[in-house]
């Protein structure tokens, strides 16, 4: 083969490697016992401590408080492995030999984690059937907050991938990422800000609290799909995947 | 360090810096884009206030001061601030429709500032937070100076924000309010309490109706109505002069509206209590049906009606389980389809009466509120002394029937009165004007009293009304739109107080049914057992044996151990009572915990499966 092969789509690449991503999750059980935690985790959430059925008020707020606190521990563990498996095994070079340019590689590696979420989002469907058997509720806030809580999960998602991407153990990503979604949920909240309200100008105190996944996620589930907050979470989606490159690109040359 | 890396990192930085730079100024350029996926767009200008906003002719000026530097730094605020910039949104959308004609200004009033001094003169709250003084409130003032405040905008009334700013600039913009009559044989206005020796406050609804509305007070022994009602308002009349019933008449003839409250049994009006009367009676309103006649309803004073669909649950004595009282309705506004009561989720009555249309109606008689079709009318002698309310329970039938509690009647009508009464002057009318009557009838009282609908709170020493129903809405509405102001109806029917569980009331109300009929049966039982004990014991004693023979010693053993076991089985059906409902609790957590998740690991082996065979058939290729 003399001729240089038909350059593909830049589409074309990112949804094979979407494909492979995603398959190679369900190769293994990962996927099941993530879903399957997810799932029991957040139905137990909901009706032990939110006291869904006891509260006797038709809306899912029971049930969405608890997910920033289910994503904080099992989104990072979704997303630790994406580059540091491939890292620690050697088949990065591999993949950068591969006709695809480094950027749509971290956008399909995180479109592939993110379908698993939201296929394990998906899945909590019987909540929303049942909160409609009891009552009468709104369904609008609650497909808004299942579009915020979509949204929360890519953020911690976007964090985790760009921390698996800098380093080869998939445990250092695993608490790395925790600790800093723990961070990113609680700015705003006053531990934070007291931190922080001492030395720093009041404008960048505000953006500090304006940076809580919390503030944005609790507007959204108000039922208002405010511009604001889902351009919060898409511009740090895509901040972080930048990041992601980057850091990958640091790597590849050391 | 290669340069790569030191560029690498220096990108890292950039992109933080960027990030949040952005983030900064999204929030201050992406004002007002937002999809509303509320059922009850909550968060969006109404038509209603675009109405109001567009007759405004002099401008207005708002003024919001809120403690913006105060508050900063305090993390306990945060959710104060995030609620203070939806308030300011919400006054830009309406700077915006304005056009020039509302004007706003944020005002931050600074500790020991000339501002400061200003939102204390104004009569703003200062509310203290971590030995801070927080101000958070609205001033309007229209052209000719005359003020509006809300003295501070509590979060928890969010759902009434645009009601309260719109109620705000349709006072400020209009010339002069409606005038408002109001005759009422209740203590509207308060009165003075015998027991506690203290004036007692004006009834929430008549207060905030004053606060809209010129309202002039008609005592009930006048013999005319003052001149020039935009609206005349009646609550359970007592003692009405001839000539003043004639006056009604008359005025409803020339198609002035009226608002009307006739109540078979107004609970909450009663002869004051004391030692001599600790059950005080409920007292008797003026019997109005020959008026209502010619206008071609009655109310039947003698009968009261029962809702086994909307029935509240009451606590009886301290520590009883709550029960259900039927003549307690939680009525749903929506259900007559009416745009007084639309959206309306929960209106609260209390033993209230019925209108029935008579056969020769001229009118057209409108339904504002029906009750459920579980209904049955009750003579009013069972509600006056009621210890236990499940005795309406026991005698309660369903006459399938929807029983209208409101109603807008329209069309013509005639006079109740062959002639004016001696010593009325002026002319006779004895049909009603062209255009027809006017009237809003409501067949109870009990819906205008604070506590069937409203608590009120001392917050920092002003009065809050939080509503946890929707009466004063209900009246609000019927007042508005009978006084030629509605478009504030629609901003009032925005928010829900409660979206409960329907299911599970169904539930109750079935167990319940069902616990009665098998209560009535093992007492029944219970009293034959007692009765053939006692029988025994009489024999007993009358032969004057001590000495019982086996027979009888047997009979008397076997009838204790039946009245021991009836009466353990009359706790089970008690305890049978909530057992649907937490069956159905522990249903609904078991499918939802672990339903999907098992069929998933089902899923899993079964694909897992069929691959190995595939595989081990593979090999043996």
């Amino acid at each position: 083969m003399s001729t240089a092969a038909q350059p593909i789509s830049k589409f074309h690449a990112i949804k094979t490697l979407f494909r492979r991503e995603l398959g190679s999750y369900f190769a293994t059980p990962l996927a099941l016992v993530f879903v399957v935690i997810f799932l029991v985790m957040s139905g137990v959430f909901a009706f032990e401590f939110g006291k869904f059925y006891d509260r006797n008020q038709a809306d899912l707020l029971a049930f969405f408080s608890f997910h920033p606190w289910l994503y904080l521990f099992l989104v990072p563990a979704v997303a630790m492995r994406t580059w540091a498996e491939e890292r620690r095994s050697g088949t990065l070079e591999l993949l950068m030999t591969l006709p695809i340019t480094l950027w749509q590689a971290v956008l399909a590696k995180f479109l592939a984690a993110w379908a698993l979420l939201a296929l394990a989002l998906a899945l909590t469907f019987p909540m929303w059937l049942s909160v409609n058997y009891l009552g009468d509720p709104d369904n609008g806030v609650i497909a808004a907050a299942y579009v915020g809580s979509l949204l929360m999960a890519g953020a911690f998602l976007a964090i985790g991938t760009c921390l698996s991407a800098a380093t080869r153990s998939q445990v250092v990503a695993f608490i790395l990422t925790v600790v800093l979604c723990f961070v990113f949920v609680l700015a705003g909240f006053p531990l934070v800000l007291n931190w922080v309200a001492g030395w720093l100008p009041k404008l960048l105190v505000d953006a500090i609290a304006n940076l809580s996944f919390l503030t944005h996620f609790d507007s959204i589930s108000k039922g208002v799909l405010d511009f604001r907050d889902v351009f919060f979470f898409l511009s740090f989606m895509v901040a972080w995947l930048i990041a992601t490159a980057i850091v990958l690109d640091m790597k590849k040359a050391e | 360090m290669t340069n790569k890396n030191l560029f690498s990192r220096a990108g890292l930085m950039l992109l933080a810096l960027a990030f949040v730079a952005l983030s900064i100024l999204s929030t201050l350029i992406m004002r007002g884009w937002r999809i509303d996926l509320t059922e009850n767009q909550l968060f969006s200008v109404s038509e209603g206030t675009e109405r109001i906003v567009g007759r405004i002719s002099e401008p207005v000026h708002l003024s919001l001061f809120f403690s913006d530097q105060e508050s900063k730094s305090q993390p306990e605020l945060q959710s104060l601030r995030t609620y203070a910039q939806r308030v300011r949104e919400l006054l830009q959308e309406y700077e915006r429709i304005g056009k020039g004609k509302i004007v706003l200004s944020l005002v931050d009033p600074v500790p020991f500032s000339e501002d400061e001094d200003r939102a204390a003169q104004l009569g703003l709250q200062a509310v203290p937070v971590a030995d801070r003084k927080i101000y958070f409130g609205l001033v309007g003032s229209n052209s000719v100076d005359e003020k509006e405040i809300i003295a501070f905008l509590q979060p928890d009334k969010e759902q009434s924000l645009e009601y309260d700013i719109s109620r705000m600039l349709t006072k400020l913009s209009r010339s002069e309010p409606p005038k408002v009559g109001l005759l009422s044989g209740l203590p509207v206005n308060g009165g003075f309490d015998m027991m506690s020796r203290e004036p007692k406050p004006t009834w929430v609804v008549f207060e905030q109706i004053k606060q809209l509305f010129r309202v002039e007070d008609i005592a009930s022994d006048a013999t005319s109505l003052p001149s020039d009602l935009n609206l005349l308002v009646v609550v359970q009349p007592k003692g009405l002069s001839e000539p003043l019933r004639y006056a009604i008449d008359q005025y409803v003839l020339n198609g002035g509206k009226l608002l009307l409250f006739v109540d078979p049994f107004a609970e909450t009006d009663r002869m004051p209590a004391g030692p001599q009367n600790p059950f005080p009676q409920v007292l008797p309103g003026d019997d109005l049906n020959s008026l209502l006649q010619a206008w071609g309803v009655k109310v039947d004073m003698n009968q009261i009606l029962a809702d086994a669909d909307h029935a509240l649950s009451v606590q009886t004595g301290a520590g009883g389980n709550p029960v259900r009282h039927l003549g307690l309705l939680g009525l749903d506004g929506n259900a007559a389809g009416n745009n007084l009561t639309n959206g309306l989720e929960a209106i609260n009555v209390g033993s209230a009466g019925v209108i029935e249309t008579l056969p020769e109606a001229k009118s057209t008689v409108t339904p504002v509120l029906v009750s459920g079709s579980h209904s049955m009318l009750m003579p009013r002698a069972k509600f006056e002394f009621l210890p236990d309310p499940t005795t309406l329970q026991k005698e309660f039938v369903s006459a399938d029937k929807v029983q209208t509690i409101a109603a807008h009647i329209t069309g013509s009508a005639h006079s109740a009165f062959a002639a004016a009464p001696a010593g009325v002057s002026g002319e006779h009318r004895s049909d009603a004007v062209d255009t027809g009557i006017n009237v809003l009838l409501i067949a109870d009282t009990d819906l205008l009293s604070d506590r069937f609908w409203v608590q009120v709170q001392d917050f920092f020493g002003q009065r809050v009304a939080q509503p946890f129903a929707d009466n004063g809405n209900f009246v609000f509405n019927s007042v508005e739109q009978f006084a030629d102001s509605s478009d504030l109806i629609g901003l009032r029917s925005r928010g829900r107080f409660a979206r409960p569980f329907d299911k599970l009331d169904e539930l109750r109300r079935d167990a319940e049914t069902k616990f009665r009929v098998q209560e009535e049966a093992l007492q029944q039982r219970l009293n034959e057992t007692e009765q053939k004990l006692s029988d025994l014991q009489k024999r007993m004693n009358e032969s004057g044996t001590v000495q019982l023979n086996p027979q009888e010693e047997q009979a008397l053993r076997d009838f204790q151990g039946e009245k021991l076991r009836i009466r353990k089985e009359l706790r089970d059906v008690q305890h049978q009572l909530n057992r649907d409902i937490e069956a159905l609790g522990t249903k609904l957590k078991l499918i939802n915990i672990a339903l999907v998740p098992l069929l998933l690991i089902a899923l899993a082996t079964f694909i897992a499966l069929g691959r190995r065979s595939a595989r081990s058939r593979k090999a043996r290729d």
